[in-house]
């Protein structure tokens, strides 16, 4: 009698099974490029042929893009491409910093209304109340009070999005909350900390993962539109927003001026959005339902 | 039906003591003393004074929250820094684009959007449904202001046909009229396109399986009828729902697309007060939006039941 031992199926490399996994979402693969090319101008900005963005030169003003300019000149005569370059460090900061605050404040709201139960009412009307003024009119209004630098415009777009994912944290709780095993654990004596850490949070990284990609898009989108509004960064630091907001008298004269900021802008917030899409859809299929990709 | 209606209406009231208690916090987040805020560069220290009196910014912060509230329950929001203007009659005064725009928009994106999802869902894997699903992906992503300038490149500056920015009255002839609210219609109705196209599909796709559709079918139904009586109206409640989630964009752009197009609404009332740090104006234009925003999705709510029948509160 001869015995057959199953052979171990040949182990895939973790760099075959990051390929495999990038050939079934293309959109990840497009977002992946798009974040790691921005990152990378980001960082090594002063060397990919910039000059001083502030740097300004009255008689070479308003040209067309050349070998000099790659995107043109404002209308003191800046170099757009440097500006462009430098300005994607604002759109990153804002995008980043303002989805890691609002996850981290909005689950812990968001614990606390799923696990304490007499705070659940208050805290969940407050959210509903924040939620029914429109995100951009809140940021608005916080920066026309609290002034504009980088903190607060970073604080004034964070607090409109953190409704959403403090909701999106109680719902899962209190699904989870009902499970045989939390049960179980509770039963077992574990204790709120406990539970929370290994019962909860797991549960809840997916979506978290998921809504903070989306959390970035559009704090991208209301950081650009605050500044062409004149309203965000001030003109001394670039950014792809107030790129614009000084294009907009030229804009006849010099329209390469608007979109080249506006391309970046779009490209970012898709780049985003795509990879939100792919790790939702990857992530958990019936994810789909509880976390929409314009909620 | 009405004890649903006065629950709904209830739930609304902590919604809207929390917008104004965020509207009321805004002017004393600034720092400085609100009398003084108030009463602007120009203000003496007897008008400070007379101003700290008729605001009774010297007693407790809830009871000057209190009397705020009494004061909007009688529909006074105050007086402007700026101006000294009544802040309801500016509001008034700067309704009249913002309302058109907003309507214009809603009208454009249902007329576009919801054939475009029909055709989408029916038509799946085709290439109408593939560029719909692309048109949609993208126009989420981009920055309205960007998009309003490619219509000023495209419809103004090369076409030639379209007025640039600016905004002309009703009353001073329809053409005119309509040819300024065109661009800035467009500027807004992508997002909401975009919005309204994708929900239709996917609640289309789920019920062109269901049993009806099939019975429908089966019994020579035109494709036509199938598609639009039996499967769009059981698609009108998310259709409905995906419209109010869409007010808050719509105001949003509001306010950038007025700033783009030069045109004297709401919107550029917010900017121009928020950079003139003109507070009551902007507590007021808070109210007046969010406000708005729940009332519509009051009735976004309670069009279920129209829509709907089988849903009975």
């Amino acid at each position: 009698m001869t015995i057959e031992i199953a052979t171990p199926s040949p182990r895939v490399s973790p760099f075959g099974r990051v390929r495999s996994l990038l050939r079934r979402s293309p959109g990840i693969t497009f977002a992946l490029i798009v974040l790691v090319l921005l990152i990378l101008g980001a960082v090594l900005a002063p060397m990919l042929h910039t000059v001083d963005p502030a740097q300004i030169n009255p008689r070479l003003r308003l040209r067309a893009p050349d070998a000099r300019f790659w995107l043109g000149s404002d209308a003191l005569g800046r170099d757009v491409w440097s500006r462009i370059v430098f300005g994607s460090r604002i759109s990153l900061t804002v995008g980043i910093s303002v989805a890691a605050l609002s996850l981290i404040t909005g689950t812990l709201l968001g614990l606390l209304a799923g696990m304490v139960s007499w705070l659940d009412g208050v805290l969940m009307r407050t959210m509903d109340g924040l939620m029914a003024i429109p995100a951009i009119l809140l940021a608005i209004a916080l920066i026309g009070s609290l002034g504009a630098n980088l903190a607060t415009i970073c604080f004034a777009i964070t607090l409109p999005e953190i409704p959403r994912v403090a909701r999106l944290v109680r719902s899962v709780i209190l699904t989870v909350k009902t499970e045989a095993y939390v049960e179980a654990a509770i039963s077992m004596g574990t204790r709120l900390p406990g539970l929370m850490w290994f019962h909860i949070l797991p549960n809840i990284l997916a979506p978290l993962i998921v809504q903070g990609t989306y959390i970035a898009s559009s704090a991208i989108l209301i950081e650009a539109a605050l500044s062409f509004l004149g309203i965000g960064i001030a003109d001394g630091t670039p950014s792809w927003g107030n790129i614009m907001a000084d294009a907009r008298v030229y804009f006849t004269l010099a329209p390469w001026l608007m979109f080249a900021p506006g391309l970046c802008i779009a490209l970012t917030v898709l780049a985003f959005n795509q990879l939100g899409d792919g790790l939702r859809d990857l992530l958990d299929p019936r994810l789909a339902r509880s976390v929409r990709s314009f909620s | 039906m009405l004890s649903f209606l006065w629950k709904r209406l209830l739930a609304t009231i902590p919604v809207l003591l929390v917008v104004t208690a965020v509207a009321f916090v805004l002017l004393r987040l600034s720092g400085g003393d609100p009398a003084a805020i108030l009463a602007g560069d120009s203000g003496t220290p007897e008008t400070i004074a007379a101003i700290r009196m008729r605001l009774g910014l010297d007693r407790p912060l809830i009871v000057q929250f209190v009397q705020w509230c009494w004061q909007l329950l009688h529909g006074d929001l105050g007086n402007s820094i700026l101006s000294n203007q009544l802040v309801t009659s500016m509001i008034a005064a700067r309704v009249e684009p913002t309302l058109v725009i907003s309507l214009s928009t809603i009208l454009l994106s249902m007329l576009i959007g919801v054939p475009l999802g029909v055709l989408a869902a029916w038509k799946r894997g085709s290439w109408i449904d593939r560029m719909t699903m692309s048109v949609s992906i993208v126009g989420f992503a981009l920055p309205g202001f960007a998009l309003g300038y490619l219509w000023i490149y495209v419809f103004s500056v090369k076409l030639g046909a379209l007025p640039v920015q600016g905004y002309v009255n009703l009353a001073d002839g329809l053409l005119p009229f309509l040819s300024h609210i065109v661009l800035p219609t467009l500027t807004l109705s992508v997002v909401q396109i975009a919005l309204i196209a994708r929900v239709t599909r996917t609640s289309l796709l789920e019920i062109l399986s269901d049993d009806f559709v099939r019975t429908a079918r089966a019994k020579g139904l035109p494709e036509r009828i199938v598609l639009f009586r039996h499967a769009l109206k059981n698609a009108a409640v998310p259709i409905a729902s995906v419209v109010g989630i869409g007010v808050a964009f719509l105001i949003g752009g509001v306010i950038v697309t007025e700033s783009v197009f030069n045109l004297p609404g709401l919107g550029r009332l917010t900017v121009e007060s928020v950079l003139a740090r003109d507070y009551p104006v902007i507590q007021g234009i808070i109210i007046v939006f969010s406000g708005v925003y729940v009332v519509i999705n009051l009735l976004v709510d309670l069009s279920y039941t129209v829509f709907d029948p089988r849903i009975r509160y």
